[in-house]
């Protein structure tokens, strides 16, 4: 059985940045006081960064399993996707730089009885990728450019 | 894309801070400011009192304080919606840059409007029949467009506009309208004025999208994936919009972030020239008069303008085309 996990180490950027996020946003608009034209801006910009803390303590609680039979996420989200039944495979990549040099990938399965993402800050991502693709030729799958192009930067050949 | 969006979000707020303190910067960098040029013409006219009125004014808007308590305060009332006064108008800012952001965006939407319904057919005929009669004429009416300063070429227009359709010269609308609250009749007589801005704005920029955008679409189109599609049968137009399209756009859509900023600039130049009452000529004046909060109140608008543009293209891309750059490298 193989695993991909988020290691607390992986996490405490997201966690960070949720946190000056919020204090970035929460601190004028509690400061401000009365309602202004400001807190149009500042509480839904408070309210992203709280559900990207969210999101990031999810992401600390779930699993991604493996075999040769398909992938479960498991913890909050939970999923099964047999790989016979995986009808889309995306590979995105994340750009934190404007020349696109620096970032994170982003896995996306999809099938009839449901849908697993994992990102690349997870341990054994590439063996994932590898599983995933090897199933999704075996069923035929078509890749778009941008996922083949992130496919080969990985080194996986998508025509192969 | 979640993640993505609070990222990109975290960057923009620093940004907006040190474009703010920049700003400010700027605006306080020329010696002297406004009050203190009008307190000299006091004085100079023999106006008894002049010091006393100063240092009133001075303390009024807090002029004599330190200039990072001058930000601060400058910084919290920006945040509150308030822009601070304007010297030259004797108004608040808010009040006398409305009705000008109005127009300038109404003037820079239809340009832009323009630029996109002109440029787009042209360059993909340009690139699906290059070399063709129509691709050189195409051609040869963009390098003109492109050579044509356009201060020169609204000269040109505004005589034209008034010897062939009877069109007032000058100003975005007929002059019994101006300063009149919005209307039917203003909005009709501010549409029939407004081809000529468009016009000659646009057309640089029209002329520069029409030669982008066929380098760009003849460049995916002579690729492999485009050679396979036609091969196994792909109908052409199929061919050419699935993918080759949508790749020659995105550096239009890395370029949002220019846009919107020129919606509210006013092309600065032709508005002077064309008399437009636009944002441009407003703030080339109250640069020139030192008036700061009006000169600051525009520079911030442009500067957030152009970050919220750029966070606009670059959620546009991560959205189109979420693609690493070969020999690049992902962090883990």
């Amino acid at each position: 059985m193989n695993v991909l996990r988020y290691p607390p180490k992986a996490l405490i950027g997201d966690y960070a940045r949720a946190a000056v996020g919020l204090a970035f946003t929460l601190t004028p608009a509690i400061a401000l006081g009365e309602w202004t034209a400001a807190h149009w801006v500042l509480v839904p910009l408070a309210g992203l960064f709280a559900g990207f803390a969210l999101r990031t303590f999810r992401r600390g609680r779930q699993r991604v399993t493996w075999d040769a039979t398909g992938v479960s996420l498991s913890g909050p989200g939970a999923a099964r996707l047999p790989w016979d039944e995986m009808r889309d495979f995306r590979l995105a990549f994340y750009a934190t730089t404007r020349d696109r040099a620096g970032g994170w990938m982003q896995l996306k399965l999809a099938g009839t009885a449901g849908r697993v993402r994992a990102d690349s800050s997870g341990e054994n991502f590439a063996g994932l990728v590898a599983a995933a693709h090897a199933a999704a030729r075996a069923r035929g799958l078509v890749f778009d450019p941008a996922t083949a192009e992130n496919l080969q930067a990985m080194g996986i050949d998508a025509g192969s | 894309m979640f993640a993505y969006l609070a990222r990109r979000v975290l960057v923009m707020i620093p940004t907006l801070l040190a474009i703010s303190a920049i700003v400010f910067t700027i605006i306080q960098l020329p010696p002297g400011d406004f009050l203190t040029t009008q307190i000299a013409e006091l004085e100079a006219q023999g106006e008894r009192g002049a010091a006393e009125r100063a240092q009133a004014l001075r303390a009024q808007y807090h002029l004599d304080k330190t200039p990072v308590e001058r930000y601060g305060i400058w910084l919290i009332g920006l945040l509150q919606g308030d822009l601070g006064w304007s010297f030259e108008y004797d108004l608040p800012v808010n009040a006398v840059i409305g009705d000008r952001l109005l127009l300038s965006f109404v003037v820079g939407f239809a340009t832009v409007l323009f630029t996109y319904i002109v440029a787009f057919p042209i360059g993909i005929y340009s690139a699906t029949r290059q070399y063709s009669w129509g691709d050189y004429g195409l051609t040869l009416l963009g390098f003109l467009g492109l050579a044509t300063p356009s201060f020169l070429l609204a000269l040109v227009m505004l005589y034209l506009a008034n010897v062939w359709f009877g069109t007032a010269i000058g100003g975005l609308m007929d002059p019994e309208y101006v300063d009149q609250p919005m209307s039917w009749g203003k909005f009709l007589s501010v549409l029939e004025h407004l081809w000529i801005p468009v016009l000659v704005i646009g057309t640089s920029g029209t002329a520069a999208m029409i030669r982008r955008l066929r380098a760009n679409l003849l460049d995916e189109l002579q690729k492999q994936y485009v050679t396979t599609a036609r091969a196994k049968g792909l109908p052409p137009g199929r061919a050419l919009m699935k993918y080759p399209l949508r790749m020659a756009l995105n550096p239009f859509i890395a370029d949002i972030g220019d846009l919107l900023p020129q919606m509210i600039s006013g092309a600065a130049i032709v508005s002077v020239v064309m008399s437009l009452p636009t944002n441009g000529p407003m703030l080339l004046s109250a640069l020139r008069s030192q008036d700061m909060f009006l000169a600051g109140s525009f520079l911030m608008i442009e500067a957030t303008l152009i970050v919220i543009g750029v966070f606009l293209s670059d959620l546009a891309l991560a959205a189109l085309d979420p693609r690493i750059r070969l020999h690049g490298g992902a962090d883990k």
